[in-house]
Parts: structure tokens; sequence; C-alpha cells
């Protein structure tokens, strides 16, 4: 296995008197796809947002290439290099496509407090800008309101903000909920192509994406790692099989 | 639809440029009246319209610019070398100061909260502007004159006509130009989704700290001029009604339209000048105004112009069709009903018409209204006014297209907008 880049280990997580997560040890290899899988309530939000910053662990160490990243504020862990995606799309409705991508682009060239569009960088970020748009296929739509946007589009300006930030990490929240086949199909193939040479971490509940996607999975039951390995390993497993793939389908 | 633009900044340019020549003195007064409204407002809005930030408290800034500029006139007519042009910048940077310190408290909450703690801050301002008379005034204010710069007199209403016009189109320029800029698109990011620009990498509790404290150096630099234009200053500033003045303001010209504030400080600057010679109740027909545009044009009337102005190009609406005719017809017949009530029913409820029928022995003087006597005891002039005021509500029912927008108009429009 290749060089750790997202490293979790004994990370545990209560609200109030409820344990949610108990003792999550999780090593993410650079490159890698890694889906998060379970049934209800078994905590994968949870994990998801403690990755993503949203809250801070009650114990337990986040590591990122070796740095602790457990409950650094949003702004931070995104410099760190972890951008995540939302499950309830949160684009910005009344800007274009355009500025949509432009905002996260001139965010990952310092380009945080311009007041003026000087120099060759814009040119990079234009470009940047353009490269991203065209890839998710919205070229046409680059002038429109993310707001008039199609559902699926919508997700695909959003996956192409969270890439766009330049993220090392990219955390992608149910990417293909509430899509039809079509739709998933082009998004999955969009986010193959997108997150080619990064690292992925996401929580999906359609598992045709999951095995179609990912290079490892981890399965969460009841706030703990059940098993993590390879799509086909998982499929096998006696165990996820009765604590979860049993119980009907999602 | 451009070229209606086009013509409509020409006229305006035109008669901004000849007034000086044309104009008297009061309108010239009036219209630098209106200026300074137009920029606070321009300013306020930056603040709301852009970043979708509620302030209730602007005045302390305005007042703020407005005492800084005094010092700094008195401090010029005491030898200081501060070029009398410049003035305004002296409000500017008072109100970029205390807006840095103010925003950054301020904007650790959104919505509700973030009003009110710009209510609060503005509330603290006005009670220490109260209790400290030495560096207030008191109720007296205080006074200060324009000095002259170099070849440049500041003594006439036009120099300082002229002065206000120059800051007026830069600061247009400025806010415009920030609009547009990278920062501005960070902003507006901030607006739509505060969370989601954080997440992309952005220190947003930064940005809107520094956002609120340019809006309170655009709201100083006009405090500035007025302190130039008054010669004066005084506490009334700090008061509440100046915060609510410049909400008003934005919200009838309308905050989604660049010079919607502008318009918004035109109508009630002008308003506040003509009707309040002509009824002691013109603060009610303002609030009135302002209900029905927040009922009937929430966007304001600079959004209902821009949002008729895609409709036309779009050709789904003509420019001015019949509707529009009845709708005129109707908002006036409502308007004189209501006139005929309110002026009546307020004159002989004054303790001086109470006055004049004990001196009249019981006799009940006529009431003066539109250049006739009506005699407020006969039923005429209630006639008048409720025929009046019903037929004009009587079309707005009859009439489909005059109701009130329902949400879910505003929903289907919304949508349709993005096809």
């Amino acid at each position: 296995m290749s060089a750790t880049t997202l490293s979790l280990s004994s990370v545990q997580k209560s609200f109030a008197m409820v344990r949610v997560l108990e003792a999550i040890d999780l090593d993410i290899a650079k490159g890698e796809r890694h889906a998060l899988i379970g049934p209800n309530g078994a905590g994968k939000s949870t994990l998801f947002n403690l990755i993503s910053g949203a809250f801070a662990p009650t114990s337990g160490s986040i590591q990122l290439n070796g740095a602790s990243v457990a409950g650094l504020v949003p702004h931070k862990l995104n410099r760190a290099g972890l951008g995540r995606s939302f499950q309830i799309t949160h684009v910005f409705d009344k800007l274009t496509v355009r500025e949509n991508i432009r905002l996260a682009v001139m965010g990952r060239f310092g380009k945080r407090w311009s007041f003026l569009r000087r120099g060759a960088v814009w040119d990079e970020i234009d470009r940047e800008t353009d490269a991203l748009i065209a890839g998710a296929n919205l070229s046409p739509q680059s002038e429109t309101n993310a707001g008039d946007l199609a559902y699926s589009e919508q997700r695909a300006v959003e996956i192409c903000m969270t890439v766009g930030t330049g993220a090392e990490v990219i955390l992608l929240d149910e990417p293909t909920a509430g899509m039809s086949r079509e739709e998933t199909a082009h998004i999955i193939t969009f986010i193959r192509r997108i997150t080619e040479g990064r690292t992925l971490v996401m929580v999906e509940h359609d598992m045709d994406v999951v095995f179609n996607l990912a290079d490892r999975v981890s399965v969460l039951v009841n706030g703990r790692i059940l098993v993590t390995g390879t799509p086909s390993e998982i499929r096998s497993d006696a165990r996820v099989r009765e604590a979860y793939l049993g119980d009907g389908e999602h | 639809m451009k070229t209606v633009l086009y013509i409509g900044a020409a006229i305006a340019a035109a008669a901004l440029l000849a007034l000086p020549i044309f104009g008297d003195l009061g309108t010239m007064n009036l219209v630098i009246k209106i200026m300074i409204a137009a920029i606070f407002a321009l300013g306020f809005n930056l603040l709301w319209g852009q970043a979708g930030l509620p302030s209730f408290g602007h005045a302390a800034y305005y007042g703020i610019g407005t005492f800084a500029t005094i010092y700094m006139m008195n401090a010029i007519d005491r030898g200081g070398w501060f070029p009398t042009p410049l003035l305004p910048l002296v409000g500017a940077g008072a109100g970029f100061a205390f807006g840095l310190v103010a925003g950054w408290f301020a904007t650790i909450r959104s919505g509700v909260y973030f009003a009110m703690i710009t209510v609060a801050l503005a509330e603290l301002v006005s009670a220490i502007a109260l209790k400290w008379e030495g560096l207030f005034g008191g109720e007296a204010g205080i006074r200060s004159i324009r000095t002259d710069w170099g070849p440049f007199s500041f003594q006439s209403t036009t120099s300082v006509y002229w002065l206000t016009l120059i800051w007026m189109l830069l600061v247009m320029a400025f806010l415009f130009g920030l609009q547009r800029s990278p920062f501005g698109l960070v902003v507006r990011g901030i607006r739509e989704r505060e969370l989601r620009v954080r997440f992309l990498g952005y220190d947003t509790h930064r940005v809107k700290t520094l956002v609120f404290a340019i809006s309170a150096a655009v709201s100083g630099l006009a405090g500035g001029l007025l302190a130039i234009s008054d010669e004066s200053a005084s506490m009334v500033l700090f008061q509440g009604s100046g915060s609510a003045f410049v909400v008003l303001n934005t919200v009838i010209g309308g905050a989604g339209v660049f010079l919607g504030p502008v318009i918004g400080a035109a109508l009630t600057t002008s308003f506040a000048y003509f009707g309040a010679n002509l009824s002691h109740f013109w603060m009610l027909y303002l609030g009135i105004a302002f209900v029905v545009t927040v009922m009937y044009a929430p966007q304001g009337i600079g959004g209902a112009i821009a949002q008729r102005a895609r409709a036309v190009k779009a050709g789904e609406k003509a420019a001015f069709g019949t509707g529009d005719l009845i709708g005129i017809v109707a908002f006036a017949l409502t308007f004189l009903g209501l006139i005929f009530l309110i002026e009546i029913t307020g004159t002989i409820c004054s303790e001086q018409y109470r006055a004049s029928i004990a001196s009249a022995k019981g006799v009940w003087p006529p009431v003066r209204l539109l250049g006739y006597d009506f005699n407020p005891l006969s039923p005429l002039p209630w006639l008048i006014g409720l025929l009046s005021l019903g037929a004009g509500i009587a079309i707005v029912v009859a009439q489909p297209h005059l109701r009130r927008p329902r949400l879910l108009d505003l929903v289907t429009t919304k949508a349709e907008a993005g096809k």
C-alpha cells in the first residue's frame, strides 16, 4: 500500500450522553477512492462531518499527511488540502456557473483579497475555471445562474467547486442522492475522471455506485467499522451480508 | 432597452450639470441633500444588497463621519493644512475605523442577530453622544465654517453642489467597481451561502468585517459631505430615524439594483422637502408608501423597473399598457381618498383647531384642502374621501394583475426566469 494520506486513530464522538462513534481506526492511502457505507444511524454522516471539520471528535486523532486536522475551522481545513461537498446541494444559486467555480479556483491561487484583476494569475484562474466547466459538460450553461440548473448539474458544479479549491482529499457526501439512473451514470464517470490522482472519501447509499467507483469500502455498523476491504471482499463478507446487505435494497 | 437606459442617464447628467445655471438656491440645496442621502444609501446597500447583512444602526457611522469632519473643518479654520475638497475622506476614515471595530463584533452573527447587534451599537453611540456634551455639543451641536483652499472658494452653495456631485460620482464608480471585483464575488458568495464560502477556504468573518467597514466608510463620507453642506453637526444625527430612513430609501428604491437606493433617496428626500410644507402628516404618507412598496413591489421601484425591462425585452409585456394606466388611476383614487380622510381627521383632532372652535364660540371653522374650504361637519368631504378610497380599492380587487404578488407567483416567476 502506498503512503497514507488520511489517518484516523481511536476516533470517538459523543453527543451529550449518546456515543455515536467509538474507536474508529482508518487509514486511507494517497490516490485511493474510499467509500463509507452502512445502515441508517450507523454513524456515516457523523464520521464524514468529523473528517470534514463540521465538528471536532470527542477523543482520538485525525491526521492529514501527518499533521493533525481534528477540529480545525473550515477555511483552515480547506487550505490544509481537504475539500468537501454537501449532501444537500450547496451551490450559490444567484451566481452564474462560472462565478461559482471561479470563487473556488480564486481561493486556490491565493486571490482571496483581490480588488483588481491584475496579472497573469487571472488568466490561469480563467483557464482552470473553463477547464472545470468543460469537464462537467457545463460550457453551454456557464453564464446561467446555478440555482436554475437541473439537480444533477448542480451536483456537478458542487463537485467542480470542491475540486477547484485544489484539495488533495475530496470528500463527497452522497454524490448521487436523488438522481435518476442516467444522471447517476453520468456523474460517476465525471467523478472518476475528476478525482484522478486525488484521494476520494465518500458516503454513498447506492451500492452500484460504491462497487463501481471505490477501490476500498468501509462498512460502519453501530458506530464501529465492521470491516474494510475491496468491493469484492465486502460483497462476499458474511458479516456484511448479515448486518447490512441482507436487510433489503437501499 | 439599453438605449432607454443611456437616454435616461444622459438626461440625468444634463440636469445635474445644468442645475447650478438654471436652478434656484432651494432646488440646489435639495439636490445636495438627495446626493448625500444617495451616497449614504449606496453605502448601506453594499452591506445589505451585496453581503446580505441588514444593518439597522447605520446612522452611527453617518453621524461619526459628520462629527469627525466638523472637527477637521475647525482644525483647518485654526490653520490646519488639510485640503477642504478632501474633507469627506475624514468622514470616511472615521466611519471605516469605527466600522472595523463594530463590524468585527456584529458580523460574528448573521441575520436577525446581526441586525440586533447593529441596533445595540447604534444606541450605544447615541447614548454616548447625549452624555459627552463637551465633545458632541449637546442639543445645540457644534458649528464650523468652510475654509477656501488654494484657488477654490467654498463659500457658495454652488461650490458645495459641485463638490458633492463629484464625490457622489467617485463613490458610485468605487462601489460599482467593488461589486464587479473578485472581492465582490466573495461577498456575494457569502450572501448566498456563507458556509460554502468557508469550505472554499475563505475566512468569511474577516471578509464580512471589511465589507462592514467599507460600508461604514461610505456612510461616514456621506456624513462628511453633510458637515460641509450644513457647517454643523448635532447628536440628532445619531437618533434611530437616521438609521430608519436609509433602510426606507433602500427598500423603496430596490436593494437588488445598483442605482435603486439612489432612486429611493431622491424620492423620500424630495417628499420630505415638499411634503413637509404641504402637510403635517407627511411622515404618515411616507410610511404608507413604504408599506405599499413592500406589499406590491418587494423588489423596490428600481427592481420593478428592471423586471419590466426584462419582460419588455422578452416580448412578454409592453413598456406601458392599459393595465398600467388602470393601476395609476387606482393608485391616484386610493391616495386622494386617504388624503381627504387623513387631513380632515388630523386637522379637527389637532389642539390648534380645538382652540379655534373655542374662539369661534363653538362654530367649527372650515378645513382648507387642495385649495377648497370644506365644512368638516357636512358629509361631503367624508363622502369624497370614502368613495374615492373605495373606488381605488375596488379597481385593485377587480383587476387580477393589480393584486399583490402571492408567494406562489413569486416562486413561479423565479422558475420561469430560469428557463
